[in-house]
């Protein structure tokens, strides 16, 4: 199997860390990367700067609230790109605000996840995303 | 501003004729109050003066060689709307003068009679002040209002917005916390255990007061207000509570309920927390018996929630619908202390009151009104 390529959106980095240590134990080949904020995850997506060796994830974990450029202006973007609005987009957020869900889903999120309190509860939430995302869907391009 | 009176009167004079405003300040110095005038005698000068001067009242002649009466009130009325405008007139006939009234002169006086002008002047100058004062305390309530509407808007958006972001680095906290005893209790010490395990429990609670705080928050103005079956309603509260009703042997008994106008979620929130709290507050060894009754009363239907279980002391009459209040350790009864927070907020917003009649041990009886627009 090739390796699943995961592009995290996170500013929080202590929800990197539980990310990164719930995606380790994946039983799929995951890359995992990184950026910190929404300017980061476009120079990654359009490879522009260091990111010009970046491959095309197969996934994305969008963060709402993001520093500066926020995760639904993101979102947006990544949506109105013929090329970019094919890869799914997992918006992962504290935020319980109906309006936050409405907004996300109108900009064409493919699903809402709210950030689970505690580890064990994480952790079981990104297994689920492994076997939902990586096994039952069928990604563009595998 | 609040409008000042303590000054002399400002009276602006629109008249020609040198002898007529001999006559006229004649009259005027017979007032009981302090006046200053200033005299005009054509549109121009009128113009200016009401600008510059800015007279407490207006006395104009009707015919004037420029321009008239009737022009000179409604270069007044744009100018300065508010100010009275008072005919000082000989030529004018009772029926010219009563459609300048019916146009929005204050006043006529006939040079005939001039010696009403001192009167006229008064009432004219009370009545503005009234209709002054009146316009300022007008303003002053309505922006008592905007600034009352705003800060509860700003309190609201600053409880949901707390909330939420107080969520945030908690969840670091139990996360990691949770993380540590997972993977490295075996290399931690009893206590040290013990102590990861206060934290993360102050961690857990934390959590629900935040989440009930934002409920709290939530429970706002913007309500769906719809038809509601009161008896639905609780026929789906009891569902919700199903866990505890069977735990408990909770026994629930109600008649005939209404329809009202209401908000649906809010009125489902209101009926679960009161018999929740039955259920919760019970007396060891008792099934919970809990009744659910209304009764029409005028233009509004009175609930009451009664049960067998522990009872209020009624010195907490007010303390129990405060925000996390509670009576009991939590080691006895868990819960944040929001229910009744919820239900009585609820309850205001339809416009009701919410009480209690309790004794310690003997029970608790839960009133509250909702208005009956329906049935």
């Amino acid at each position: 199997m090739k390796p699943i390529n995961v592009l995290l959106v996170e500013d929080n980095p202590g929800d990197v860390l539980l990310a990164r240590i719930a995606f380790e134990k994946s039983k799929f080949p995951v890359n995992f990367h990184v950026v910190t904020d929404g300017e980061e995850a476009l120079a990654f997506l359009y490879k522009r700067g260091e990111y010009a060796g970046s491959e095309v994830p197969d996934l994305i974990l969008l963060d709402l609230n993001l520093p500066a450029k926020s995760g639904s202006e993101v979102l947006a973007d990544i949506k109105n790109d013929d090329d970019l609005k094919v890869i799914p987009v997992i918006i992962l957020t504290t935020s319980q605000a109906e309006w936050d869900v409405i907004q996300c889903y109108k900009l064409h999120a493919n699903c809402f996840v709210n950030k689970p309190f505690g580890f064990d509860t994480f952790d079981k939430m990104v297994t689920c995303m492994e076997d939902f995302w990586f096994k039952i869907v069928r990604l563009p391009g595998n | 501003m609040e409008p000042q009176w303590n000054q002399p009167v400002k009276i602006l004079i629109l008249e020609h004729d040198p002898y007529d405003l001999d006559l006229l300040q004649y009259e005027l110095k017979k007032g009981e109050w302090q006046y200053v005038s200033q005299t005009v005698q054509e549109r121009n000068g009128y113009e200016q003066a009401l600008r510059t001067f800015r007279p407490d009242i207006v006395l104009s002649d009707y015919a004037l060689p420029d321009f008239d009466g009737t022009t000179a009130f409604h270069i007044k009325k744009d100018i300065s709307p508010d100010t009275p405008f008072i005919i000082v007139s000989g030529t004018i006939g009772e029926e010219n003068a009563v459609e300048l009234i019916k146009a929005g002169v204050t006043d006529y006086v006939l040079k005939d009679k001039l010696f009403t002008v001192v009167t006229k002047i008064g009432r004219a100058l009370k009545e503005s002040r009234e209709r002054q004062q009146k316009k300022y305390q007008e303003e002053q309530l309505a922006d008592y209002a905007r600034e009352l509407e705003r800060s509860n808007r700003e309190l609201q958006e600053f409880a949901y917005i707390a909330s939420h972001d107080l969520q945030e680095p908690l969840r670091m906290v139990g996360s990691f916390l949770q993380l540590l005893q997972r993977r490295h209790a075996d290399k931690l010490d009893k206590e040290a255990n013990e102590y990861i395990h206060y934290a993360v429990d102050g961690a857990e609670r934390m959590k629900r007061l935040i989440s009930d705080l934002l409920n709290y928050s939530r429970t706002h103005k913007e309500q769906t207000i719809e038809k509601v079956d009161i008896g639905e309603t609780i026929r789906e509260a009891l569902k919700n509570l199903t866990v505890s009703i069977n735990d408990s042997g909770a026994m629930i008994q109600f008649e005939d309920m209404p329809v009202l106008h209401a908000d649906p979620a809010q009125m489902l929130q209101l009926f679960q927390n009161l018999i929740s709290n039955s259920i919760k507050f019970r007396k060891e060894g008792v099934i919970p018996l809990i009744k659910i009754a209304a009764i029409k009363d005028k233009e509004q239907w009175l609930f009451s929630v009664e049960d067998n279980g522990i009872g209020i002391d009624q010195q907490y009459a007010e303390k129990v619908f405060v925000i996390f209040k509670k009576l009991h350790s939590k080691a006895k009864f868990e819960g944040t202390g929001i229910g009744l927070a919820i239900a009585k907020k609820i309850v205001e917003q339809h416009g009701g009151k919410i009480w209690f009649e309790s004794a310690p041990g003997k029970g608790t009886i839960f009133y509250f009104t909702l208005q009956s627009d329906i049935k």
